[in-house]
């Protein structure tokens, strides 16, 4: 993978966040925050905007020499993946197939009947937290 | 951008010359004053129109290329251009701007100055236009005057002639500059198509020799000056472009006499061979290579003066460059070539130049990339730039231990360079970046840049490799871009080979201004680091600062100090000029600066209604203002973006917001608003999960105690703050619920209180709550409960139970008193606390519980967390809970779900109708006449009093109004007054019942009576009642309350009761008539004389049989049955006998009974004695009495009653000839029988008689068909005749028609008279007058 994975964040569809893991050392969690929010705006854009088709949203924006890639799922629960801001193309592909792998382990931890997906609790589970080490590792 | 000079930055456009226009020239021209009038206005708004775009944005002049405009300046008719040096002028001919000159401030060595571009600017222009007009005879020319005209043509050849001169001579002099000249003729009187006039210009035009071009006429009346000077231009713009094309190539030809650059690289000294010389001053000159770039800008310009945007870019990448180039020879000693060394020195005045041409150099790639739309290129060319001059000297940093954490980590990229840069490095760098935000946000705006460009999904990956990718953003730009600009943004395309290359995406405004203001933000950074080393003289350990340094971490962390020694920085070799920047730089207000940056990147996000980022941004501005001092300004902005975090459940950045709240709070000792905020982040989700966010929650809750008890305010008297719970996410739950969504007045309703801490470990430790207040929209009913203060249920339960249905009224305050409870209010981590109470309303009403504060004291202070219950949005998600506890350990003690959803904090009171019900004992139906007895029973069902009032009212089920044949009384004794005073006779009102106890009854008799009108009849009953209640929560209501005064009070209940009344009797009539002869001595006979007066009377005799029927259903009890003769003095009547016939009148005293369907008969025999004379038509007879009452097991007080029956009264004939009919009683078909018409003369007159028999279907008769008699005076005849039925069943009779004739009367003259109608039937069965007078009689089948 070209490119750094700095955060990942699962954001719930009443715009609460559900999950937020920093990977980065450089980037202090609460910033993680803020962009995970801030992001937020960048999806509703371009989900209204645009006639949208792809669950793929690309790039939202780079800021701080980070970059903010966006991923919205049918019921509106969005994934946010920064990365460090490169000199690099990054491949809309390659992204995309982060973006399913993290699409697929929020499948397995909304299929666990003891899961709520409406509470606002951010998510707690040792499996979830498991399948984003490896996203943020490959 | 401003800051930069004009001259540099400014877009080029052609420069316009334009003489004749002055009105100083004009007053030179002796032609008549009403012309000159004209012609003065004339100029003026020519100038005007021409001057108008000089004033034009000129930032988007080349988006205009279609329509090209010039700038415009005015030169003196008199205006003589310098003519050009010749190429072989001698040294001291250079321009006083070139480095050659020794009076140029370039001289000896400098670059470039703005100066030279203004020249161009302003005093070279490409094109010169004079204005001039043609002169006109004034008068009209006489055609009959050859010599005249000949006159005026030789004038007007001389004047023309005086023109083309000035022309000719203006047009050399330009034409020795290269200037296009070109002349605008006005005609002030002539017509355009006037062919006199265009042989004149044509003459014009050849005498100058000016082509098409460059002529051009004005009609100064009714002109478009406007549409003029668009056309001019247009036609004038490739001419001028044409002038700078000549410069172009003039330039060239210079810079191809310098030695190439490839060659200079490799020499390893500056070679003066081929450059112009140098005056010889002892100053070295200008290398070749700044003669290069010298050429190279010049080229850059001329290009951008002739809108050749492709050409301008290149020469100014070319002179970036060289430029670069040059400067990082003269800094880097081992490093590049030497082509100048010694030659732009840092730190010197050409370096400042320097620098300020690259920028601008810069600026305008930039600027003309964003003009052609190509913005990706244009962001590179920042890159590069900022890269490129990181290595300035003056830009590098102190060299410190921690370099990379002195840079922000959002702009680590930018400080990589030595040292993290130096304050001067940032503030340059910041300025770059809001100049290409400014560029992005012109572009945006005035031609309609889409951003993010290129949009997602726009770019294969194939074509992403280095060189390759540059030249696709290249040309897709230009493309999409315009396929972009027409309608809205296309879905975004990922294929599988697209790629997003995030350092080449150019995005809007907002995001540069925010990188400018990170910059700034280091600026001020470096500056305080810089002033810190310079105060601080002994440098403290580097290990001091190891801690967080990073952008957020600003309310703990204190401003770090960043240790170095002034001794390593590089800029130490020229303290002098870091002195004087640091000198400059104090006095800099680096928060203004950085707020302003930030407020521009706001607006732009803002604009693109990016909603979350404006917050994040208005935090950035917060901590500014705070790291400024201002904590005003930064607690007024942490307010307000604290809501959204709030709502969106982002507690991390929340409670960062709120750190900082309570941080600058606390600086300004506004303890409110600091206990609030610690409120707040005791909530176990603001902080960090581990024991890190245990102790921290503990820490913040000492310190919210201590600010409470006012340690920190002055003097220390503890402080009351209110805190709304509802509008933060507090520790601490409350919920309310009444158990039932109503209940009745009177009814005890529980409700609970639920107390839930927010998770397992809030609060913290464990806290005292003093009182637990609860308010109640109806302050009667609020509740509070106070902290026993006992040590009570040490186990930490998860739930407590606590009962406090048992609360006792106390008074708080003068005239206020609240149920209260002490209770154990100690509130253990992670509890729940259930309190449970009652209320007990008095009267109907919604009650709410409409807010409950928690209240904590810690000192004389006191904190009170207020849950604004009765302002909370219906929560429909969770299900309604109720804790069923008893507080014994062993119980049950679990939630129990209950109906509905969400929070019940409204308890319906309803004024419960008490249960009472209304019967009515009696038989019906009753009878007419008699006292009708009604028991009305009212039962209070209830366990509880009632007090009830009784209406009751009897009429007539129709109409509404009175009814005066019903009566109802509640006494049993005279009838005829049977009312209160007041009351009408067919109600009673307001019948005190009394308080009714529970399950009692309360009976009332009445009775009632109807005189007449046998029907139906309504009773109505009407109980108002209010229940009496000992136990509930309710008004005081006035001593004596009746439904008349306090309607409110009561309840209405109205059993309406159909009761029918029949008649007791039915009477039937039957009356006989007897006829005796006339004369009859009997008392039987039809006349008979008085004896002793002799007077003749009529008599009439008659027999009438009446039959009462007693209909039922009730037996009835008859005493006495009486007739009662009526008096009758109607004139003629003589005497009236009326006789029962049999003498069964009953005068039984016991009564005797008749039962349902009993018929009592009588016959009367009545003997009227008339004067025959009077006109006597009916005679009352009188009436029969009947005593009577309800038979009634066991009980004899009923009253009796009497019902009359009214005889029918006797009706009198006057006919003078009555006709008594015999039919035999049994007729058999076909077999013979006779009628007999016997006929009376009742008159003293003699009557002639005409007989007709009608003959009938049924009949055959035999007699006379018509017949006549005379009848005597009071004489009788006797005509019969026989018939023979030929059908059975009724049938009609053949009828002998009597007619009367008149006396001794012609029959023929008179026709048919009187016929006789008074006709008696008498025997036959079934036999009778029919309706229409005919006769009817039965025939039967014969007897076998």
């Amino acid at each position: 993978m070209p490119f750094d994975v700095v955060c990942i964040a699962v954001i719930g569809k009443m715009n609460n966040p559900l999950y937020i893991k920093n990977c980065s050392s450089t980037y202090q969690d609460l910033k993680c925050h803020y962009i995970a929010h801030t992001s937020i705006d960048l999806v509703e854009e371009r989900i209204s905007t645009t006639k949208h088709t792809d669950q793929y949203l690309g790039l939202l924006y780079a800021m701080e020499e980070l970059a903010v890639f966006g991923y919205i799922t049918n019921t509106r629960v969005k994934f946010i993946i920064v990365t460090s801001l490169q000199d690099v193309a990054i491949k809309d592909q390659e992204m995309k197939n982060l973006f399913r792998k993290i699409h697929n382990s929020y499948v397995s931890l909304v299929s666990n009947p003891f899961y709520n997906p409406d509470s606002h609790k951010p998510i707690v589970s040792a499996n979830f937290e498991r399948a984003m080490a490896e996203v943020t590792a490959t | 951008m401003e800051s930069y000079p004009l001259e540099y930055v400014l877009h080029h456009v052609p420069l316009m010359a334009v003489s004749g226009l002055l009105d100083t020239e004009v007053l030179g021209n002796n032609d008549g004053m009403l012309q000159e009038d004209a012609g003065g206005s004339l100029r003026k708004s020519l100038l005007s129109v021409l001057m108008s775009k000089n004033n034009a944005s000129i930032w988007d002049a080349a988006a205009k290329k279609e329509a090209p405009f010039f700038h415009v300046t005015v030169l003196d008719k008199t205006h003589v251009f310098p003519p050009r040096r010749s190429p072989r002028a001698t040294p001291a001919q250079h321009s006083n701007l070139s480095p050659l000159n020794p009076i140029s401030p370039l001289h000896p060595d400098g670059i470039m100055i703005p100066a030279w571009i203004q020249r161009h600017k302003e005093t070279r222009p490409s094109v010169v236009v004079g204005f001039y007009d043609l002169w006109e005879r004034s008068e009209a020319v006489d055609s009959s005057d050859p010599l005249g005209a000949q006159q005026t043509l030789s004038l007007e050849r001389e004047r023309d002639l005086i023109l083309c001169s000035e022309v000719m001579e203006k047009k050399r002099n330009t034409g020795e500059r290269g200037i296009k000249f070109a002349i605008v003729i006005t005609l002030q009187a002539s017509r355009g198509d006037d062919t006199h006039v265009e042989e004149r210009l044509a003459f014009i035009r050849r005498t100058c020799s000016l082509d098409n071009k460059s002529l051009f006429v004005l009609l100064a009346q009714n002109a478009d000056l406007q549409l003029f000077v668009t056309i001019m231009q247009k036609s004038l713009y490739e001419q001028s472009a044409n002038y700078y094309r000549d410069h172009d190539k003039r330039i060239r030809k210079k810079k191809a006499r310098l030695p190439p650059i490839s060659a200079m690289r490799a020499t390893t000294s500056p070679t003066s061979a081929n450059i112009p010389s140098s005056t010889g001053t002892p100053a070295k000159p200008l290398p070749p290579a700044g003669w290069h770039l010298r050429y190279e800008f010049k080229l850059g310009v001329f290009a951008e003066f002739r809108q050749d945007v492709e050409a301008a870019i290149k020469h100014y990448e070319t002179t970036y460059h060289l430029l670069i180039e040059l400067m990082h020879a003269a800094i880097g000693p081992n490093s590049g070539p030497p082509m100048a060394q010694d030659f732009l020195q840092p730190f010197t005045t050409r370096w400042t130049e320097a620098r300020t041409l690259a920028d601008c150099v810069n600026l305008k790639i930039c600027k003309l990339h964003l003009y052609t739309d190509r913005p990706v290129p244009a962001l590179q060319q920042l890159d590069k730039h900022i890269s490129a001059c990181k290595m300035f000297p003056e830009f590098v940093g102190r060299p410190s231990t921690e370099e990379q954490q002195g840079v922000s980590s959002g702009i680590s990229k930018l400080g990589n360079l030595a040292g993290g840069g130096s304050f001067d490095y940032w503030a340059w760098v910041s300025i770059q970046y809001r100049v290409f935000g400014e560029l992005i946000e012109l572009a945006t705006g005035k031609i309609g840049l889409r951003l993010p460009f290129p949009p997602p999904g726009a770019i294969s990956a194939v074509n992403t490799g280095t060189g390759q990718a540059q030249s696709f953003l290249n040309t897709i730009s230009n493309t999409s871009m315009n396929a972009l600009t027409g309608g809205d943004m296309p879905a975004a395309q990922f294929t599988p080979s697209s790629a997003t290359s995030p350092s080449l995406v150019v995005q809007h405004a907002g995001y540069y201004y925010f990188i400018a203001a990170s910059c700034a933000e280091e600026r001020w950074k470096k500056f305080r680091d810089a002033e810190k080393a310079i105060t601080s003289a002994p440098p403290p350990p580097p290990s001091a600062a190891t801690g967080a340094r990073a952008g957020h971490s600003r309310i703990y962390a204190d401003i770090p100090s960043s240790p170095f020694s002034p001794l390593m920085s590089s800029t130490s070799t020229h303290p002098q000029s870091y002195e004087s920047s640091l000198g400059s730089e104090r006095d800099v207000d680096h928060a203004t600066f950085v707020i302003e940056l930030l407020t521009k990147s706001y607006e732009q996000f803002k604009k693109h209604r990016a909603g979350r980022m404006t917050l994040f941004l208005a935090s950035e501005i917060a901590r500014v203002y705070e790291q400024s001092g201002k904590y005003e300004m930064a607690l007024k902005f942490f307010e307000r973006i604290g809501k959204t975090y709030r709502k969106e459940h982002w507690p991390s950045v929340l409670r960062d917001v709120l750190r900082s709240s309570a941080q600058c709070a606390r600086t300004l000792g506004r303890w409110e608003t600091v206990a609030e905020c610690l409120v707040e982040l005791l909530n176990e989700r603001m902080s960090k999960p581990g024991p890190d966010g245990e102790s921290e929650r503990k820490a913040v809750l000492q310190e919210l105690l201590s600010v409470i008890r006012g340690e920190g305010s002055n003097p220390s008297n503890g402080i009351k703050v209110i805190v709304d719970m509802d509008q933060l996410e507090g520790f601490l739950l409350c919920t309310v619920q009444f158990r039932k969504h109503s209940t009745y007045v009177g009814v005890a309703a529980p409700f609970q209180i639920c107390l839930k801490a927010a998770s397992s470990k809030s609060p913290p430790v464990a806290i005292r709550i003093s009182r637990v207040q609860i308010a109640f929209s109806d302050s009667r009913f609020d509740h509070v409960f106070s902290d026993s203060t006992a040590d009570g249920i040490a186990k930490a339960r998860e739930v407590q139970w606590v009962d406090c249905t048992d609360c006792s009224l106390t008074t708080v305050e003068e005239g206020r008193e609240v149920y209260s409870k002490a209770i154990d209010l100690d509130f253990q981590p992670g509890m729940s606390k259930v309190l449970e109470g009652t209320v007990t309303p008095g009267e109907g009403m919604d009650l709410k519980i409409s807010a409950v504060s928690i209240v904590v004291t810690a000192g004389e202070g006191s904190l009170i967390l207020v849950y604004k219950i009765g302002e909370r949005s219906e929560d429909t998600s969770t299900r309604r809970k109720w804790y069923s506890g008893d507080g014994d350990e062993a119980g049950i003690n679990r939630w129990t779900m209950l109906d509905g959803s969400g929070e019940q904090s409204v308890l319906r009171v309803i004024r419960k109708q008490p249960n009472l019900t209304i019967q009515l004992n009696h038989a019906p139906p009753g009878l007419i006449n008699e006292e009708y007895e009604v028991d009305v029973e009212v039962v209070n069902e209830e366990s509880e009093d009632v007090e009830a009032f009784l209406d009751v009212e009897f009429r007539s089920s129709g109409a509404d109004g009175l009814d005066a044949t019903s009566y109802i009384k509640q006494q049993t004794n005279h009838l005829e007054s049977p009312t209160l005073p007041g009351n009408d006779h067919n109600a009673i009102n307001l019948i005190h019942l009394g308080v009714i106890p529970a399950h009692a009854r309360v009976s009332r008799r009445f009775w009632l009576k109807c005189t007449e009108n046998a029907g139906e009849r309504v009773m109505y009953n009407i109980v108002n009642y209010r229940s009496i209640s000992r136990t509930a929560t309710s008004p005081t209501s006035p001593e004596k309350a009746t439904p008349a005064t306090h309607p409110e009070f009561f309840f209405r209940k109205n059993e309406p009761v159909r009761i029918p009344f029949v008649a007791p009797f039915n009477p039937e009539f039957k009356e006989t008539v007897e006829f005796g002869a006339p004369f009859d001595a009997g008392e039987v006979g039809l006349f008979s004389a008085r004896s002793q007066d002799g007077k003749l009377d009529m008599m009439h005799l008659r027999n009438i049989g009446l039959k009462i029927v007693c209909p039922g259903p009730w037996e009835l009890e008859v005493t006495e049955v009486m007739f009662t003769q009526a008096i009758d003095e109607t004139v003629g009547v003589r005497s009236v006998q009326v006789a029962p016939v049999t003498n069964t009148s009953t005068s039984n005293p016991n009564g005797e009974v008749w039962k349902a369907g009993y018929v009592h008969s009588r016959v009367f025999r009545v003997v009227a004695a008339i004067d025959p004379m009077a006109e006597v038509s009916q005679i009352p007879l009188g009436e029969v009495g009947v005593r009577w009452r309800r038979k009634v097991p066991n009980r004899n007080s009923t009253s009796w009653v009497e019902t009359r029956i009214c005889l029918p009264k006797l009706k009198i004939s006057h006919d003078s000839v009555c006709a008594c009919i015999d039919i035999p009683p049994l007729i058999f078909y076909t077999e013979p029988f006779t009628v007999t018409y016997t006929l009376y003369n009742l008159s003293l007159a003699t009557h002639h008689l005409s007989m007709n028999m009608e003959v009938t279907d049924g009949f055959v008769f035999s007699g006379y068909k018509q017949t006549q008699a005379r009848l005597l005076p009071l004489s009788s005849m006797v005509v019969t005749y026989n018939c023979v039925p030929i059908v059975c069943g009724k049938t009609t009779l053949p009828k002998l028609k009597i007619s009367i004739m008149g006396e001794e009367a012609d029959l023929t003259k008179h026709g048919p008279g009187q016929e006789v109608t008074d006709l008696r039937v008498r025997g036959g069965v079934d036999s009778g007058v029919g309706t229409a007078g005919e006769l009817i009689a039965f025939v039967r089948p014969k007897n076998s």
